[in-house]
């Protein structure tokens, strides 16, 4: 029963993180983390802001991804993009989108941007940085439209404008060199895409296309592929439809079949049928 | 090019000329290293001299001074001691506008335009945007303080305070250092936004 009281009793375990400093450490395994390695920009304007994402992931130096999705559903009103290891920001951000919806239905309110990014920022934080998800949540609510920059390690600034990801230095440049209060939603989107296309050209982690999200009190836009500039030639199907009765019964010839043959070479089959007297076929010779 | 020489993060001297001017149609600036930056430009200087005390009627244009440095970073590179500095040669050869860049191994690199340090990361998209070879002047000089100012928001190491040298056919022109006009009264800084969203 001593054991028990050595046993960790609660909270995260950091073994692993340990564990895999050390093998880094040793060059022993190198684990390949599928990256977003990203350009992720937001910009706010006279009437809101805008969210955009290029879509590329990377595994090392492999791209493992040529079209997905950076852009993550937080509410209907706040939309959020994320950098840094891919799968940390898919879930972290689906977490927190489930989070805002029961207290949507709690409180009867609208969500607010400063609650997903307080939370998320506690919930970096306690992790220390080992989630690697490096966020920027843009949304308009009641009191507001509000952009909020996250790291991984859990520091929030909320600024007019920001990029994050390997492209952001690319990005930032052009932000830096043309962003102005008071830009209409037109001069807004344009001054994104140029940035992200800055990010997708300059910057080895990223690439392929851009995503755009125009997020004001009215409504939300989210454009998908908003400028195309590596189309993804072969895309899956979804969802696959097939048409009924479109593979042969393959068991109703087997039978007939198998009875032809053994025939041939002469021997005698009984068949009996499943739940009867005797289960199975014999081979009678 | 910035007026600064800095010791690590501290901007220990702000009012420095780092344009060395070869001859008329040469211009030699550096990134990196002062000190190397200071005996390759005595090295320069020398092949220069060595050039007009023959007086054979022969000089050495920017072409040939870009060549020498990337044989002599590429000497010392070789001994496993380079010198730290990217190079920059800008001049004039046969009556058309060059520019040349070396990096600390020694690799020369003809280029119609240089970006050095944080300039590589930065400055790429705006130099690509908004500039072209058929730029004049005044376009040019736009493109390069937009940089400059992207660099000084951007680069914690950064100091506002530049100096153009220009090279044309009738020679070198440096001129005085300008204070970069930079904007930081954003709504959102003037509201200190951020501030009181986190002292709530």
């Amino acid at each position: 029963m001593e054991y028990l009281q050595s046993l960790q009793k609660g909270g995260f375990n950091f073994d692993n993180c340990h564990r895999n400093n050390l093998l880094i450490e040793s060059n022993a395994v190198k684990p390949t983390v599928k990256k977003t390695g990203t350009t992720i920009v937001g910009v706010t304007f006279k009437d809101g802001v805008v969210l955009a994402a290029d879509t590329r992931a990377t595994s090392d130096t492999t791209v493992a991804e040529k079209n997905c999705a950076k852009i993550h559903y937080l509410a209907p009103n706040i939309y959020c993009c994320g950098a840094g290891t891919a799968a940390d920001c898919e879930h972290v951000t689906e977490k927190m989108s489930s989070e805002l919806e029961l207290l949507r239905l709690n409180t009867g309110r609208v969500s607010r941007v400063m609650t997903a990014a307080s939370r998320l920022q506690w919930n970096l934080w306690q992790y220390r940085g080992n989630i690697g998800a490096a966020l920027i949540i843009a949304g308009v609510d009641p009191k507001g439209k509000w952009l909020a920059q996250l790291s991984p390690e859990g520091t929030t600034s909320y600024l007019p404008y920001c990029a994050m990801g390997s492209g952001s230095l690319a990005a930032i440049a052009i932000l830096e060199a043309k962003f102005r209060d008071g830009l209409t939603q037109d001069e807004a989107v344009d001054l994104v895409q140029e940035a992200i296309e800055a990010g997708i050209f300059h910057d080895l982690g990223s690439g392929s296309n851009v995503d755009v999200c125009i997020i004001t009190a009215e409504k939300t836009d989210y454009r998908r592929n908003y400028r195309v500039y590596n189309k993804k030639e072969w895309v899956k199907p979804t969802p696959y439809s097939f048409p009924p009765r479109n593979t042969r019964n393959f068991f109703s010839g087997y039978l007939t079949n198998a009875l032809a043959i053994l025939r041939e070479h002469n021997i005698k089959l009984e068949v009996v049928p499943v739940g009867g007297e005797r289960v199975g076929m014999e081979i009678e010779k | 090019m910035d007026t600064t020489s800095s010791y690590g993060k501290m901007a220990m001297y702000k009012n420095v000329n780092k344009f060395e001017v070869i001859n008329q149609q040469t211009v030699y600036a550096a990134s990196g290293e002062v000190s190397d930056f200071q005996e390759l430009t005595r090295f320069l200087r020398e092949v220069e001299r060595r050039s007009l005390n023959a007086a054979d009627g022969y000089t050495h244009n920017a072409h040939d001074y870009a060549n020498l440095l990337a044989r002599k970073q590429y000497q010392m590179r070789n001994k496993g001691d380079p010198f730290l500095v990217q190079s920059v040669i800008g001049g004039i050869v046969d009556g058309k506008p060059y520019l040349a860049v070396i990096d600390p191994f020694g690799t020369p690199l003809q280029k119609t335009a240089v970006l050095t340090g944080y300039a590589r990361y930065l400055c790429p998209p705006i130099v690509q945007n908004y500039w072209d070879e058929t730029a004049d002047e005044e376009k040019a000089r736009r493109v390069v303080e937009e940089c400059f100012k992207v660099l000084f928001y951007r680069d914690a190491k950064a100091v506002d305070r530049i100096q153009i040298a220009i090279v044309t056919e009738r020679g070198v022109t440096i001129d005085e250092p300008i204070k970069l006009k930079t904007k930081w009264d954003h709504e959102a800084f003037l509201t200190r936004a951020n501030e009181k969203l986190h002292t709530q």
